[in-house]
């Protein structure tokens, strides 16, 4: 597996605005945000699938490696929590008329 | 100053709200109904951010865009059943009638002992609102002027007649605008309180009128 070099980091920043690496099982996984158009179609697939939308998340946003098809369960969910944090899902305080 | 244009805002969109969104305050309006309509062809996602956002702020992130579209929509009280509808627009309904009649009940409370000093403002905001009322319609009669005016018509119980036509009368009407002013006046020298007009009994003229206010009134 070739490594993830600095050169190949700044590109993915200058491309996607973040991008972040977590470790899970051993392995160094880097992801970045998704657009609003990946997120839009995850929805459209969910609603076909009936499906949670982990592995769909997880594969939009993931840069390094490339996910299989049916990753592990625990990846997938692990990956699409974080993806979905830096994408801006995370609440910060709910909204207060003034 | 932020208040001054929260101020404003509020003046053109009627509700503003804030929420704090990839670490900047970010103020949005609801939707107005033309934006609602545009919105079931439009995808909502791209546009509303853009509509509803009120300050200096843009958001970059996929769950921002979505978050504030979604507080944009609920802001908005989107209605989806007739029923629910119909029980807002008589939310809406009754919020304004309550609203005139506090205005109202104010403006009474305020003006009329400046006109009509038998009552102090502590003495009205202790009556009901018939009561309220009642003490208009005396001060009318006492001072000869329309204290709530209103285009509607109301029918008297009184038909008219020939001596109620002879009130109606210019001159007749500055006289008894003057007579009556005269009557209070004396009225409030012996501290008494100016009859209601369902006490006083169909007067055949303006002296009548006035002499059945004074016995009524105990002068």
């Amino acid at each position: 597996m070739s490594e993830v070099t600095k050169e190949q980091i700044e590109q993915w920043k200058a491309k996607y605005g973040k991008v972040m690496k977590l470790s899970l099982s051993g392995i160094d996984y880097y992801y970045r945000p998704i657009t609003l158009d990946e997120y839009l179609n995850i929805q459209k697939i969910m609603e076909v699938n009936q499906s949670g939308g982990q592995v769909e998340t997880a594969q939009a946003g993931v840069l390094f490696p490339k996910l299989p098809e049916n990753p592990s369960a625990g990846i997938a969910l692990n990956l699409s929590e974080e993806i979905l944090k830096i994408s801006g899902f995370l609440q910060d305080s709910p909204p207060v008329e003034l | 100053m932020i208040e001054n244009d929260i101020t404003k805002w509020k003046t053109k969109w009627g509700k503003v709200l804030k929420v704090r969104l990839e670490g900047a305050d970010v103020y949005y309006r609801p939707l107005t109904a033309g934006e609602l309509i545009k919105i079931q062809t439009l995808d909502p996602y791209s546009n509303v951010p853009a509509w509803v956002i009120l300050n200096d702020v843009k958001l970059k992130l996929t769950g921002s865009l979505i978050k504030i579209t979604e507080y944009a929509l609920q802001a908005s009280e989107i209605i989806t059943d007739v029923d629910d509808l119909r029980i807002k627009a008589i939310q809406n309904r009754e919020a304004v009638e309550k609203s005139i009649q506090v205005n109202f009940i104010n403006g009474i409370i305020v003006n009329l002992p400046s006109i009509y000093p038998c009552y102090t403002p502590d003495e009205l905001r202790n009556m009901t609102l018939p009561q309220l009322l009642k003490v208009v319609a005396m001060a009318e009669v006492a001072t000869g002027r329309e204290l709530i005016k209103t285009s509607a018509t109301i029918p008297t119980a009184m038909p008219e007649t020939r001596e109620t036509n002879k009130f109606a009368k210019p001159n007749e009407a500055e006289a008894m605008e003057t007579a009556t002013i005269a009557l209070k006046n004396e009225m409030a020298k012996y501290g008494k309180k100016a009859p209601t007009l369902a006490e006083v009994k169909k007067p055949s003229n303006l002296s009548d009128l006035h002499r059945q206010m004074k016995e009524l009134s105990g002068i």
